[in-house]
Formats: structure tokens, C-alpha cells, sequence
């Protein structure tokens, strides 16, 4: 007798869907069976007629705010429930915004502890190892650390460079000793003050709608990527490159793919490049808050790269925010980030309904590719029996408006309210449990492990 | 009767990709015929020449072109002006030498610098001259009236301190710079260098323990790091902008790495150089100077692995070689004080020399050689009548005994103007014989035959 019998779903095994049935036994995928398998019987059985079986969609880009200053918009609880009602089984938090930026151990166990919880799908927390200069004990249990590439220590001689290379090699060396990866926000910081400055001198006004095209640009991402190959490659360093999504920086990790000799991983994330969310509606004062988008990707181009294989991993890069702060009189130091979580996995649904993305791509791209990189295949990512019986369950059919459903995120704006999307996750089951059933968050606040 | 000026007779002569025993005839600047050695012909020629070399045993390559020097005319004459640094050029076996602007008058950026360093260069050269202007007056429209006037490509250093138009390493700037210039068509050369890395290493040297001198110090710069991280951050820019890139200083793995994978990608117009004097080819580290008797210890920047260089000039991911001659006065070496001294190698006098050498070690072959000092570079630059060799073409020759062992003493003259010799007492094999330019002997055996305003500025076709 099984716990949980998923019944007649199209299931993704050994890189394609197959009707089938799923059965599960405590945490584990227990077997998986012939559809209508008549000697199958569970305490629990879903009837997934024509619906989509992934394995758990891991979120490898997004940003918690607990422990830190700005818990009042997002916290382990929240954050997780949004991303279950997204279909997402496990989150990867970012170290940015966090206490002490995640730059130490003690703080590093301190968050797990606190997700431990209150998380009700799986974490890890990519931890900074910025702490190397400061001569903290990094946080060495994370799966894989993140940084920005303006964040090193302050410049040597006269200039700030693209980042400080110096210290950048340094930093190398050790990650790759600890043979960790590492998600890396490409910056060349002489473009990007050099743009601030020519936009502050622009005539006009300057709010976020006019400003924030000019973040995030090619340039400014392009040109800091060719530098960070370098010492990626002098240090054998395991890289996920962030943010993938602008020509040219396709252009330069297609091309190192193609010559083989560097571990790199490429990433996009969503919510700050697709462009659907310049008016979020505040769901606590019925506004309408005017952020605007980041310089825009030429979205065919990246599709492209999705399918050649040269992006390996999707993020939402969810980033709650204060809401005053989106309306900063100082546009360049008001709130840009996109609470996107609750919508991400639906998004993504929808990106497969309009042709963009293959279902076996978005497998790939949110569980398979980056469970194998991180060592955590074949527990996550594989629907194989004796895994963790992790499942995002997609509807691809429905069609629906987001704002009709409930969100989680704590700080209640929901980025594409009015919007109407063609997929939906309907059911998330993280080790066993449904954590989410149309809408519904089932379980209680310590659910979610987290995963090293 | 033919009319032969010059008469080459029984070399081994560079035509159509390989050496040949063949006798060139030269009349009036041009390459006139070539004909069979023995021949009834040549007799007549022979016969009929104003003037004949034997050059049995010799190989007679397309004119030596030196991509890459410093001539410290206009601006710092007193290192190094036009005719000295020419007559030691020709010394050296070079026909043609391109002249980089940093350091001089307003770094040869505006057409006014531009226009009195080429009149330096007629009045005072000795050998044909390409003053490389630097793009650094582009937001004043100086870009295309250089072009106008004649410019084969542009420089620009990285490092320049307190530069108001380009800063450490930036971007911004560099970037409209490459617009600006992409629009010429022409190259723009840079030596890249990281400068937070150079930073980093400084303050290393000084904190290291070890002596702070010129010979600890210099062997740590100009590194494979500092080098090579900036070229790949380059490669960015130059690939947005379409504006063809002369990777300068193309001596490390990382840096030749980049340039091969680009070149087999074919996505931007690249071309590469290496530059032998600071590189260690050979043992540079004192300077002898021949005034005094006095010895400066110097050391070596960079420490390339040759091996991997060679590979790269032989699989074509290298396309020309430069002398980076860098002369300085004797007393503005402080080996003491490595970060208030001069670096330069200076070594004009024997750069063929130096090839010839490493031809006679297995290093490259010679048809090699004078692909990547003349053939593809002249190519490149779009110099018609340099380079080939071809009948019709400018009769530059550097003619060369490549058997002849010998010791850099002082029976070898150093023409080069503060008398420094990088390489005195250290044994060679090959040494240049002769430079012709456009068909007069400019040098033979070691002494100077013309004077100063024989050379002429070489512009690209069509200027």
C-alpha cells in the first residue's frame, strides 16, 4: 500500500513525458507503474488525467529577506508558500539583502535554522564568500555561493574597474579550492557609473519608468562577463553565470560552452527581464506602483539559447521590496525589485503555451541541469523511484487571470495582476506531501528541508 | 639593353611563398625582373648593372617591417629622435618601422601633432616611417582627418597615469573611442593591461621581503594576469563596436588562448602581435652601456612561455612581430627604485638579428619569418608595395647570412641614441648583411650608407 498514487499524469522520466503512474511511499517515489496498474493501491490518489508530472521545480535565483532588515516584506514562511502555489518544490535564496549579506557561518546556520522552521517547500541559502577578505569563517555549508561582481572590496590604485581583479583572483582561487560553484551578477562598474552619470545629466524627469531601461544593460553585463571569464578560467572555477539573457552575453557563453575547457553554467531570470510587470498593483493600498523593467533581452535570442543548450537553469529573482521605497523622490535609489514568486512557475507555463519552451526544456532548465550540477541529482530533479517524491503538476490548458487567486508574498503587490496566462501548476508535492492543491498551502511552517 | 640599377645575384630569394635561387633586378625603386642565375640573361644584366651584390649563401627576404617601436621624436628627442632610431633600425635589418605615440607630443592624437611628427620623420628618418597616431582626440573629430592624412592604425595604452580622456581602464570612454574609430576601418592596437591587477601586484613587490629593485620588480609586471584578464575584458568592446582590434602584446596563454578562440570563431576582425624585446626572447637583463662600460641592472618584464608563443606565431594566431624597442637615457634607470625608472628595453639595432637567431634554434622556419615581419602584416595595413617581394613592388630587401655565428661587442655599432646594448657579449647565429629600401643600400656590413631624409612616410593605399 503506497501513501500517495499519482494517477494517468503525462511524467517526465529519462528526458521525456510518458503516461504513467507514480506512487509514492513516505518521502520517496516508491515505483513507477503502468498507467491503471490495477494492483496499485495508495491512501491517497490523484486522478492526473491529462495533466503534466515534472519533477520538482527548483527555484535557483530568488531573494528572502529572512534573517535581515527587510523581514517585513518577506519571510521563510511567505516566500516558500508563494513559491509552492508557483509549483515550486525548493527554493535557492540569495545572500544579497540578507543579514550580514550571509558573509559568515554563524549567520549562514542561523538562517537555516530559522528556514527549518518556517519553510514549507525545500531551501538552500547560496551563501557570499565575501567574508574571505574580512577573514570571517565563510559559510562553507552552502551548495554554491553567490556574488556581485561590484560587491569586492574597495579599489586598488586610482580605479574601480570592472570589478577588483586582484582581489577577484583571490576570491577564485579559494572557491575553486572549495571546489564550490558560484552565481555571479556580472558587472563592469566603469560602464555602469559612467551610465548613472550620463542618465543623472539627461533632461526630463527621472522616476523609475524612465530610468531603470538603462540598468542591467548589455554593456554593462556583457563586458563584465569577458572578465570574469578570464579568471574563471586561469581558476578552473565552477560558474553559473547570472542574468544570461542579453545578446551579447549569449553570444560569449555559447562560445566558451563550444571550447569545452571551463565548468559554466548560465542562467536567466525572470521576473526583472520579461518586461510584464512595469505596473504592479499594490494589493494594500489599490494603487498602481510604476517600476518599470531593466534593459530588455531580445527574447527570441534567448529562447534560442534555451533550446541550443547554451542557458542551463531558469530563477525567478524574486525581490520583494518596500512598497515607500518604490516611490523614492531619488529615482536611482528607489525600489526596483519584482515580488514575482507567486506567478513564476505559471509564467513559465505560459512561455511553453505561446511556443517559446519545450515542457522537456523547462524540466531541464528548472530541476534536471542544476540538480546535476549541484549534487543533488538523482535525489532531486529525476522522478526516478527512490528519490524524493518532489512534483510540480501542471494543467497546461487552463486558462486564467492572475489577481483572482490568492498570494502569498508578504508584502502584497502582485507584479502581473490583470494578466492572463494559459498553464497552471495546480498541485506542488514536496517529499511526499501536497504542499499546494489549487491555490491551497496544506502544509504547516517546517516542511521544507534544507538541502546541502 | 635592360636598365638595372641594383643586381642581386645567387641569393636565396623570398618570391611566391618560398626561397629560390633566383637574381632580382632592380630599376630606379622598383623590383624590375627576376631571372635564373647562370643564365645568358643575368650575364647581360649583371653586365649592364649600376650596382651588384653576391649574395651567394644569403637569403634575401621582402623588407624587414618593424610593427611595432618607440622613436621618442616629436617630444622626447633626447632618448631617441628619427635618424638615430632609423639608422639603428636599418642596422637592425628594418626597412619600414611603425612608431607608437605614447609619450610623445600630445600622444599624436590631434592632426596638427600628427602633421609635425611626419615632418620629423622627412626631414630626420633614414627609412621608411608609419607614425601611429592615438585616438584620443576623437570626441574632437580627429579620427577621420588622420585618416585622411595618411594613419595606418591607432594606439592607445591603458595605463596612462592622470589621463583625462582615458582613466584607468575605462570602459565608457574606450567604447566611444572604438565607435568612433570602427567607422574608419582602420585597427585600433592596445596593450591591455588590468590595472587593479597591476596595483595589486605593486604593493606586493614592496610587502614581499624580497629586494625592491628593478631586476625583482620587472620580472612580476607585465604578466600573464595582468595582461591577458584586461585583453579578454577588451574583447568585449571591440566585438560591439565591428572596430578591428590589433591585440597588442599577444605573449601570454591566457591572451593567445583568446585570440585563437576568437580567430577560429571568426566572429570579429582581430589580429595579433607579438612584441620580442620585453619578452625575454633572450637574456635582456643587463644593459651595457656603451658610453660608460657601465652595467644597469634591469631584469625582464613578463616571463611568456616561448614555447607557447612559437606555437602561436606557427599556427597563424600571431600575425606579426614588433621590436618594442624602448630606448631611454642611462641615467633615467633607477634600479634602485623600480616604480620611478624606466622599464624599456631598447634593442633596434639587432631585431633581425634576434629572428635570424631563432630561426637557427628551430623556432620558426624562415618563410615563417617573413610572413610575420613583412607578408601578412603588409596585408594587413594595406601597404601594396611592401611585403612581397612581387615585381613592380618597392625593392626593399633585407638581406641576410644566416650561417654567420657571431658576438654582440663592440666591433658591432649600437646606433640607437643613449648607446645602451641589451645584448652585449651574448653569441648569435644569423646576422643581417643588408638593407635595401626601394632599391638603395641603406645599410651594408654595419654602416650606414644614406642620410637622414632618405625615408619616406608610408601611408596605406589609396592616401
Amino acid at each position: 500500500m503506497y501513501d500517495l498514487l499519482l494517477k494517468n499524469g503525462l511524467v517526465y522520466l529519462d528526458g521525456t513525458f510518458r503516461k504513467c503512474d507514480v506512487a509514492v511511499k513516505g518521502e520517496k517515489i516508491a515505483a513507477v507503474l503502468d498507467s491503471g496498474d490495477p494492483y496499485a493501491e495508495a491512501g491517497q490518489e490523484l486522478d492526473l488525467t491529462g495533466k503534466y508530472v515534472l519533477p520538482g521545480i527548483i527555484d535557483f535565483h530568488c531573494h528572502l529577506r529572512e534573517p535581515g532588515p527587510q523581514i517585513e516584506f518577506e519571510d521563510w514562511e511567505s516566500c516558500t508558500k508563494a513559491a509552492a502555489n508557483s509549483g515550486v518544490t525548493m527554493v535557492c535564496g540569495m545572500s544579497n539583502g540578507l543579514e550580514n549579506e550571509m558573509t559568515d557561518a554563524a549567520t549562514y546556520d542561523k538562517a537555516v535554522a530559522l528556514a527549518e522552521k518556517s519553510a514549507v517547500v525545500d531551501f538552500m541559502i547560496a551563501g557570499c564568500p565575501m567574508g574571505f577578505f574580512g577573514g570571517k569563517e565563510m559559510p562553507t555549508r552552502s551548495p554554491f555561493y553567490k556574488f556581485k561582481q561590484r560587491d569586492f572590496p574597495g579599489p586598488l590604485g586610482d580605479s574601480e574597474g570592472t570589478a577588483n581583479s586582484w582581489y577577484m583572483n583571490q576570491l577564485f582561487e579559494e572557491i575553486a579550492k572549495q571546489g564550490k560553484y558560484v552565481q555571479i551578477h556580472p558587472m563592469d562598474m566603469d560602464y555602469h557609473n559612467a551610465l548613472l552619470e550620463k542618465i543623472r545629466e539627461m533632461p526630463g524627469e527621472k522616476t523609475s519608468l524612465s530610468i531603470f531601461p538603462y540598468y542591467y544593460g548589455e554593456d554593462e553585463m556583457a563586458a563584465g562577463i569577458w572578465h570574469l571569464a578570464y579568471y574563471a578560467r586561469k581558476h578552473h572555477l565552477k560558474w553559473q553565470a547570472l542574468h544570461c539573457w542579453h545578446r551579447a552575453y549569449i553570444d560569449v557563453i555559447r562560445m566558451l560552452k563550444k571550447q569545452g575547457d571551463m565548468d559554466l553554467l548560465a542562467s536567466i531570470e525572470f521576473c526583472p527581464s520579461n518586461g510584464l510587470s512595469d505596473h504592479m498593483k499594490d494589493l494594500v493600498t489599490g494603487g498602481t506602483i510604476d517600476v518599470g523593467h531593466c534593459e530588455l533581452p531580445e527574447w527570441d535570442y534567448v529562447w534560442e539559447a534555451v533550446a541550443d543548450g547554451t542557458i542551463d537553469l531558469f530563477g525567478s529573482d524574486h525581490c520583494p521590496q518596500s512598497r515607500e521605497n518604490y516611490y523614492n523622490p531619488d529615482a536611482f535609489k528607489s525600489s526596483k525589485g519584482i515580488p514575482g514568486m507567486d506567478c513564476y512557475g505559471h509564467l513559465l507555463l505560459n512561455e511553453v503555451n505561446n511556443g517559446n519552451l519545450t515542457m522537456e526544456k523547462l524540466v531541464q532548465c528548472t530541476s534536471e541541469n542544476g540538480a546535476k550540477a549541484y549534487g543533488w541529482y538523482d535525489r532531486k530533479g529525476s522522478n526516478l523511484p527512490g528519490t524524493d517524491a518532489d512534483f510540480s503538476i501542471a494543467d497546461l490548458n487552463e486558462i486564467w487571470t492572475c489577481g483572482e487567486e490568492k498570494i502569498y508574498t508578504k508584502v502584497r503587490i502582485h507584479p502581473y495582476y490583470g494578466m492572463q496566462i494559459k498553464g497552471r501548476f495546480i498541485y506542488t508535492i514536496v517529499r511526499g506531501k501536497i504542499v499546494m492543491d489549487h491555490n491551497e498551502i496544506l502544509v504547516q511552517p517546517g516542511h521544507g528541508k534544507f538541502i546541502s | 639593353m635592360k636598365h638595372v640599377d641594383l643586381y642581386l645575384k645567387n641569393g636565396l630569394v623570398y618570391t611566391n611563398g618560398c626561397f629560390e635561387k633566383i637574381n632580382v633586378g632592380v630599376a630606379g625603386e622598383k623590383i624590375a625582373f627576376y631571372e635564373l642565375p647562370g643564365s645568358e640573361a643575368a650575364e647581360e644584366s649583371e653586365q649592364s648593372a649600376a650596382r651588384v651584390i653576391d649574395a651567394k649563401g644569403l637569403h634575401v627576404l621582402p623588407g624587414v617591417i618593424d610593427f611595432h617601436c618607440h622613436i621618442r621624436e616629436p617630444g622626447l628627442d633626447e632618448k631617441e629622435d628619427y635618424t638615430t632610431g632609423t639608422k639603428a633600425a636599418a642596422h637592425g635589418g628594418v626597412t619600414a618601422v611603425c612608431i607608437m605615440p605614447n609619450n610623445l607630443v600630445g600622444d599624436i592624437s590631434t592632426p596638427e601633432n600628427f602633421e609635425y611628427t611626419i615632418e620629423c620623420g622627412r626631414k630626420h628618418a633614414l627609412i621608411d616611417y608609419v607614425p601611429i597616431p592615438s585616438p584620443r582626440a576623437f570626441k574632437e573629430g580627429a579620427v577621420p582627418k588622420l585618416c585622411e592624412m595618411g594613419a595606418t592604425y591607432f594606439k592607445i595604452k591603458s595605463k596612462v597615469p592622470n589621463d583625462p580622456v582615458f582613466p584607468y581602464g575605462d570602459n565608457w570612454v574606450l567604447d566611444q573611442a572604438l565607435q568612433e574609430v570602427a567607422r574608419t576601418g582602420k585597427y585600433v592596437a592596445v596593450h591591455p593591461m588590468d590595472v587593479s591587477w597591476y596595483y595589486g601586484t605593486v604593493e606586493k613587490i614592496k610587502n614581499s621581503g624580497e629586494p625592491v629593485d628593478l631586476m625583482h620588480a620587472l620580472p612580476q609586471l607585465y604578466g600573464e594576469v595582468e595582461m591577458s584578464s584586461h585583453a579578454w575584458q577588451l574583447a568585449y568592446f571591440f566585438r560591439k563596436t565591428g572596430c578591428k582590434w590589433l591585440a597588442l602584446h599577444c605573449y601570454h596563454k591566457g591572451y593567445i588562448d583568446l585570440v585563437r578562440m576568437l580567430k577560429k570563431e571568426g566572429i570579429m576582425d582581430i589580429v595579433a602581435s607579438v612584441e620580442i624585446l620585453p619578452t625575454s626572447i633572450r637574456n635582456f637583463d643587463l644593459l651595457y652601456d656603451r658610453n660608460t662600460g657601465k652595467t644597469i641592472p634591469l631584469g625582464h618584464p613578463g616571463k611568456p612561455d616561448w614555447d607557447y608563443v612559437w606555437e602561436a606565431v606557427n599556427d597563424g594566431t600571431i600575425d606579426f612581430l614588433g621590436s618594442d624597442h624602448s630606448p631611454h637615457r642611462a641615467d633615467q634607470y633607477h634600479p634602485e627604485t623600480p616604480f620611478q625608472s624606466v622599464q624599456g628595453v631598447p634593442g633596434e639595432d639587432f631585431y633581425t638579428d634576434l629572428l635570424l637567431d631563432a630561426v637557427n634554434q628551430g623556432k620558426l622556419t624562415m618563410e615563417r619569418l617573413v610572413e610575420v615581419t613583412s607578408v601578412k602584416g603588409a596585408k594587413i595595413m594595406g601597404w601594396s608595395q611592401k611585403g612581397t617581394n612581387r615585381i613592380g613592388t618597392d625593392a626593399d630587401f633585407t638581406i641576410c647570412d644566416l650561417k654567420k655565428e657571431w658576438t654582440v661587442d663592440d666591433s658591432f655599432p649600437i646606433y640607437s641614441k643613449p648607446g645602451l646594448d641589451s645584448l652585449y657579449g651574448q653569441k648569435l647565429k644569423g646576422k643581417v648583411t643588408h638593407t635595401i629600401i626601394r632599391g638603395t643600400v641603406v645599410m651594408e656590413d654595419d654602416q650606414i650608407l644614406v642620410e637622414p631624409g632618405f625615408g619616406r612616410f608610408l601611408k596605406p593605399d589609396g592616401k
